[in-house]
């Protein structure tokens, strides 16, 4: 078993969120949530150290743009970077939990389907 | 809805960076501030109108923090002091220009620089020029002190030549420093393979005139 | 604790930051906390219990605030402070070159489509007043355009004159300018005891230098009614010959 993967999931997770299109902090809180069907459900202000190091990463790049409030909001955008560290991840991720699965599932008492 | 990217510590660094890179790189190509002593010497290469050379030696000045660096051309011997610091860049001064030509058996200059410490007056020379027969194949440095300083006798030959672009062949003679030496006089006398005197110039009475 | 608490908690963690990024971090989180208490807001929550309920889901901000700093470690702020200093510096040292070669720059230009900005011979006198009456040196100017050029500069004659242009035996001057080729790149001082000038039938001719003009200078010499000034510049590998027609007038009779 990996001790540390090269990504941490949350961040997995805020990559595969922008993969589709750029967010802003809340939304993506929101979206997340949504998608995990109430699952995942970070604290919220420990997003933002997450998204502020994976900018500083270049995984993603942020952008200021007008709310319709009015207010200035700020939008983060996935990198070709991003994109591929999400994609090799993501890959990583699939067979380090089908490997998991697959001993879960032979493990006599355990009902998996 | 107009987009303002916001910019990273490491993206402003860079381009902070590629500023301070771009601004040494005009600063140089430029002549404002030389990062090299090649460029010093084009500086003064098109101040003089003269040709572009190339740097052939190199001897340290004492005294004055400076190197000597002789270069030549198809047309010009150059030489002049060079030095660094941190406040100009390498500039060059002091320049003496030798200009060639090509039916003489040889061309010589003198190069001279007066330091004072404790009040004694030391002076530095050199004699530098290029070898313009071939057949020439050893010159005399006669350096006679008419008041203050002492007589000096030098004989170049091939292991003292410097050779340059397409062969040419060019000397640089640092005479023994003098003290007190106010007036003097220098000549350079070629000799052929057999002996025979080619020629003597005399170069510190004004503009070099054969004898 | 209120929302202005909780971002002043998390910023007062922040001691790696600068103040720009200090109030983007603050004006971020207190959006993201504005959008949730705008949310509760239009299900229906009283606004008091909207922002303990946002507050409640933000975390710890001390926490925040300390891994928010992590992500600002301070060695690219250094590159940056450091790559300002030294242009700072470099640019205080190329200030005066920099300026010496905007002049170049300007005189190339001026040289190679306006010259008569910078020396007219209409414009000069010879010693200012005589007997209360202000000496021109040339009566009568024409204007001509003779151009050579060799390793990369060019040697522009651009005015020709008379001092009695009637007169059998006269001076003659001619405007002379150089400029470089390039625009930006240097031009050559060509002094006057450099120029060796040779006139009609081997006269010696001389050269001129007025102080505060750049790259420009003037030739005169003693000529012959009829004959044309010429003139020679010839060193280190470099060759100008230029024969300048002058305005003669109608002979006296």
């Amino acid at each position: 078993m990996k001790k540390k993967q090269s990504i941490e999931h949350t961040q997995l997770l805020v990559l595969s969120l922008l993969a589709g299109e750029d967010m802003y902090g809340y939304q993506m809180i929101m979206e997340l949530a949504r998608r995990s069907d109430r699952t995942f459900e970070m604290k919220e202000g420990t997003l933002y150290p997450v998204l502020h190091g994976l900018e500083k990463d270049g995984y993603v790049e942020a952008y200021q743009q007008e709310a319709p409030t009015g207010r200035m909001r700020k939008y983060y955008h996935l990198t070709r970077r991003g994109g591929a560290a999400l994609k090799t991840e993501a890959e990583a991720w699939k067979t380090y939990s089908g490997a998991v699965n697959a001993v879960l599932r032979s493990s006599p008492g355990l009902n998996l389907a | 809805m107009r987009k303002r990217p916001t910019v990273t510590r490491r993206r402003a660094a860079l381009r902070w960076l590629v500023a301070l890179c771009l601004l040494a790189a005009a600063s140089h190509v430029l002549g404002w501030y030389c990062m090299t002593p090649k460029r010093a010497l084009r500086s003064m290469e098109r101040t003089f109108f003269t040709e572009q050379t190339e740097f052939l030696a190199r001897v340290e000045l004492p005294y004055f923090s400076q190197e000597l660096r002789l270069s030549g051309g198809p047309d010009v011997t150059l030489l002049a002091g060079y030095s660094f610091s941190w406040r100009s860049g390498w500039q060059g001064s002091n320049m003496v220009i030798l200009e060639r030509q090509r039916d003489w058996p040889f061309t010589a200059e003198w190069y001279g620089r007066m330091a004072v410490r404790d009040h004694v007056y030391t002076e530095y020379s050199y004699i530098f020029g290029c070898v313009e027969d071939p057949a020439v194949t050893e010159l005399e440095i006669v350096y006679t002190a008419i008041r203050g300083g002492h007589d000096q006798t030098a004989r170049l030959a091939a292991r003292d030549w410097i050779t340059g672009e397409n062969g040419r062949r060019y000397f640089l003679y640092a005479m023994e420093p003098e003290e007190e030496s106010w007036e003097r006089c220098c000549s350079v006398t070629g000799y052929l393979a057999d002996g025979t005197a080619a020629g003597t110039l005399q170069i510190l009475d004004g503009r070099p005139y054969w004898e | 604790m209120t929302r202005r608490e909780y971002t002043a908690r998390v910023l007062i963690c922040l001691r790696r930051v600068t103040r720009q990024e200090r109030e983007a971090i603050q004006a971020e989180i207190d959006g993201h906390m504005e959008d949730h208490i705008c949310a509760l807001l239009g299900l229906g929550y009283p606004p008091e219990l909207a922002e303990e309920r946002t507050l409640a889901l933000m975390g710890d901000p001390a926490e925040v605030g300390q891994e928010l700093n992590r992500q600002y470690p301070f060695r690219w702020l250094a590159v940056k402070w450091g790559a300002i200093v030294l242009m700072l510096a470099l640019a205080l040292l190329v200030a005066r070159p920099a300026w010496t070669w905007a002049g170049v720059v300007s005189d190339n230009l001026w040289n190679r489509f306006a010259p008569t900005h910078q020396l007219d011979l209409r414009e000069l006198s010879l010693e200012g007043y005589v007997d209360g009456k202000y000496v021109r040196i040339a009566s009568d100017v024409a204007e001509v355009d003779l151009r050579q050029t060799d390793g990369g500069v060019t040697m522009r004659v651009y005015q020709a004159g008379l001092e009695v242009p009637l007169a059998p035996k006269t001076e003659a001057w001619v405007s002379v300018c150089l400029y470089s080729e390039n625009p930006f790149g240097e031009t050559p001082q060509i002094y006057g005891d450099v120029i060796d000038m040779t006139g009609p039938l081997g006269r010696e001719v001389t050269c001129t230098f007025f102080s505060g003009v750049k790259r420009s200078f003037t030739v005169r010499g003693q000529v012959r009614r009829g004959e044309e000034l010429r003139f020679t510049y010839e060193q280190y590998g470099h060759r100008f010959d230029f024969s300048v027609p002058l305005p003669w007038g109608e002979a006296l009779s």
